[in-house]
């Protein structure tokens, strides 16, 4: 069988969670690739990692180049110049330049069967769309939630600025369309379509009909386990308080703040609360939350943390006492996730207790319920309701091991393998 | 005797049932608390999770299998099994806070008022954010005669099933029997014991944590419309109930029912002179109940004209029913803006 060309902007030594996810594919699948990707990495703020296990039968080609733009000429290059070595291309979608690259290269090798890889949805994620307001402040539907006068109704210069709004508004929802109709031709000219949840899948491909649905393969986030630090290494917990860990980046949509207020509450109610349970935020926090926290005096069981490289992060989920998953609430955009977060599948691989605060349905709710941890709500009282028996009475979350096993990259590798090998 | 029988009705509430019995199966509680799991038929996993719990802690949690009879049905097996001094409600997808149970159990070990009352929270988990009823106006851990204290006090509310336990003999005793295969069966529980009640303790606890997320939930508005001959039925269950029961009752008792009746019977006409999209169905439907209600007891009939929707339909014989919702909706928009600005 020929090599598999990958086009990811992203794979380590660079941190980053679809990079990561990409090399633990490659790593444990037992076909050979070379992996298109860049070499410098300076304007990225993602950090390096020298120390992965390079596999023999996985290849990095690093094209120099001083941005996106430049990197997808690069790679649509070397393509032309080594077309007949790839029957198979793969694309990862984190930054979508490469589904760019993908239509390049399949536009210069119509045969060549190209499997497009979407971490996300690139048309209306709802990550994305949560963040438009859509409803103008200057409009008269406005009236319904703030109080607006009778002669602001009726003044010229309210409907002066709404229609200013509304151009304004176009223009911000303009890339949107774009990204649709770039997603759209993607899906037709692909032969697969990887998706990480069932969730994903119908969420970005139903509404094409069955063909498209044909032509995707749900491959879940997977753990290594041969990238944990041994045992030893890790160390035993010395820590005489409970300790609750979340790593990896949040913002004003997936926001903790749910668990901020339930740590608050359970302090006010559990005064000695300090001295038993420490929260360990990895990554960056809004500057909402970091006040909220300075606010209510949580800093002295609360501690945000730099964000620390992969391997490092392994390390500190087989040290913790329980691994929080925290996911973004997308009501109203859509009531139920349709994202599977790369961590709880490395949190699975830890071994150590997880708890997941997320919507009542999606492909976290669901991974959690088989592994028997809780899925906590958005609600704060249910959230401290938790963390009153994981403190208090000592309430047992473990991974249920039998459930591990589906999310074992190498379960996942054969998978992949065999599509690809059966369908391809 | 147990202190407490907690009745948790559970129908394929597997993704939720964890976090309430979370809430309630305590090791230090074990011995003082009874848990009645009725599955009314449930076709997941939520019995099985509830046997888990059970067999953890046998002498506190029972699982009662039966067959689907609706949420009423599994109330009525869980009192007539009960055996707890006092008797309260947790639906399976609700939860207690465990801080606030623990002190309200501590408190009730030297309890005997015919009912205890306390604080609710409604949980919108989707929106992050709690609506909190409590009853200010009471004083924390006083006992009140029922026939003799002072209404106002309750300030427009009344004890519903999320803030109150009742002493099991008392429901026993008030010959609670909730409608099977009905919606809304929680109003037959907020009114009947009310005919028995002496005292009353309020404890200023926040106890009940009442899950609003499930679409599928009856409290929802647009289930209220599809429930709509649920409601109906129990509607006509609580008047008849009420008609036959008031001339026995006190004049406290008599005048707390009514509100509540009023409060209910609002909502039954909202149903139909605002949600129900099925004009002619709704006129039909609300001039036959509003004919009804008026040979039945003419007070209740008299004390609606309160409300200015009601009165000014029973003026234009519900005509405005049939005309299309959306105008008559923005007119009450509009009516409650004014309203609002008067204010």
């Amino acid at each position: 069988m020929k090599r598999i060309l990958v086009v990811s902007w992203f794979y380590p030594p660079i941190n980053s969670s679809e990079g990561l996810v990409t090399y633990k594919l490659l790593k444990n699948s037992n076909l050979l690739y070379d992996v298109c990707t860049q070499s410098s990495v300076e304007s990225w703020s993602y950090g390096l990692d020298n120390g992965f296990p390079e596999p023999d039968h996985v290849r990095r080609i690093s094209l120099s180049c001083s941005d996106l733009e430049s990197w997808k000429d690069e790679v649509v290059k070397y393509f032309a110049a080594h077309a007949d070595e790839y029957d198979i291309l793969m694309t990862r979608s984190m930054p979508p330049t490469s589904h760019e690259v993908g239509l390049k290269i399949k536009e210069l090798k119509p045969s060549i069967r190209w499997i497009a890889s979407f971490g996300d949805p690139i048309a209306d994620n709802p990550f994305v769309l949560k963040c438009f307001t859509r409803t103008s402040p200057f409009s008269l539907k406005a009236r319904y939630e703030t109080h607006m006068s009778l002669k602001q109704m009726l003044s010229p210069m309210r409907v002066l600025r709404n229609l200013l709004w509304k151009r304004r508004y176009a223009r911000e929802i303009k890339p949107l369309k774009r990204d649709r109709v770039f997603q759209r031709k993607v899906l037709e000219n692909c032969d697969c379509v990887l998706c990480n949840s069932e969730q994903q899948k119908e969420y970005m491909l139903s509404a094409y009909g069955e063909q498209m649905l044909q032509k995707a393969l749900v491959l879940p986030h997977s753990f290594d386990k041969s990238l944990y630090p041994p045992k030893e290494e890790s160390g035993v917990s010395d820590h005489t308080k409970k300790r609750v860990v979340y790593i990896g980046s949040l913002d004003d949509i997936r926001t903790p703040h749910s668990f901020l207020v339930a740590c608050k509450e359970l302090k006010e109610q559990m005064q000695d609360l300090p001295e038993k349970l420490e929260v360990f935020f990895y990554g960056s926090l809004s500057d909402q939350e970091k006040v909220y926290i300075l606010n209510e005096e949580l800093f002295d069981f609360i501690k945000i943390k730099k964000p620390v490289s992969y391997r490092e992060s392994l390390k500190i989920m087989q040290d913790a006492d329980l691994n929080l998953l925290i996911d973004a609430n997308l009501h109203p955009i859509l009531d139920h996730n349709i994202f599977f977060a790369a961590k709880l599948a490395d949190y699975m691989g830890a071994g150590k207790p997880i708890c997941g605060i997320t919507m009542g349905e999606g492909p976290s709710a669901e991974i959690l319920s088989k592994l028997c941890v809780p899925a906590l709500s958005y609600s704060p009282e249910e959230i401290k309701n938790f963390l009153y028996l994981f403190v208090y009475e000592n309430k047992v979350c473990s991974p249920d091991p039998s459930a591990l096993a589906e999310y074992d990259a190498v379960k996942v590798a054969k998978d992949f393998d065999g599509f690809v090998t059966e369908r391809l | 005797m147990k202190l407490l029988t907690v009745v948790v009705p559970t129908y394929n509430t597997e993704k939720y049932i964890r976090r309430c019995l979370d809430s309630v199966a305590l090791e230090e509680l074990r011995s003082e608390l009874e848990v009645l799991v009725v599955s009314d038929g449930s076709l997941d996993a939520s019995a099985e999770i509830a046997d888990e719990y059970a067999a953890r802690l046998p002498d506190c949690i029972k699982v009662i299998r039966k067959e689907n009879g609706g949420h009423g049905s599994t109330i009525n097996t869980g009192l007539s099994l009960a055996t707890g001094k006092y008797f309260r409600v947790l639906d399976s997808d609700d939860w207690f806070d465990i801080v606030d149970f623990k002190a309200y159990m501590q408190r009730l070990k030297t309890e005997d008022a015919d009912a205890v009352i306390c604080n609710y929270r409604k949980e919108f988990v989707y929106e992050s954010r709690s609506e909190f009823f409590s009853y200010p106006k009471l004083q924390d851990g006083k006992t009140y005669e029922f026939d003799k204290f002072d209404l106002d006090l309750l300030q427009g509310e009344y004890f519903v099933m999320a803030t109150t336990a009742y002493k099991t003999e008392l429901l026993k005793k008030s010959g609670l029997s909730l409608l099977e295969k009905t919606f809304y069966v929680d109003m037959q529980f907020n009114v009947v014991p009310i005919t028995e009640l002496c005292t009353f303790t309020y404890y200023d606890l926040d106890v009940y944590r009442y899950f609003i997320g499930r679409p599928d939930q009856s409290m929802n508005l647009t289930n209220f419309v599809r429930n709509q001959d649920h409601h109906k039925k129990m509607v006509h269950w609580i008047v008849d109930f009420y008609t036959k029961k008031s001339p026995d009752l006190s004049g406290n008792k008599r005048e707390y029912l009514q509100a509540i009746l009023v409060y209910t019977l609002n909502t039954h006409y909202t149903i139909y002179c605002e949600y129900d999209k099925d004009h002619r169905r709704a006129y039909r439907e609300i001039t036959e109940f509003d004919r009804y209600l008026l040979e039945t007891n003419p007070t209740l009939y008299d004390a609606l004209n309160t409300m200015a929707y009601i009165r000014y339909n029973r003026k234009s014989k519900f005509k405005g029913v049939k005309v299309s919702s959306r105008l008559w909706k923005k007119c009450l928009q509009l009516a409650r803006i004014i309203k609002h600005r008067g204010n």
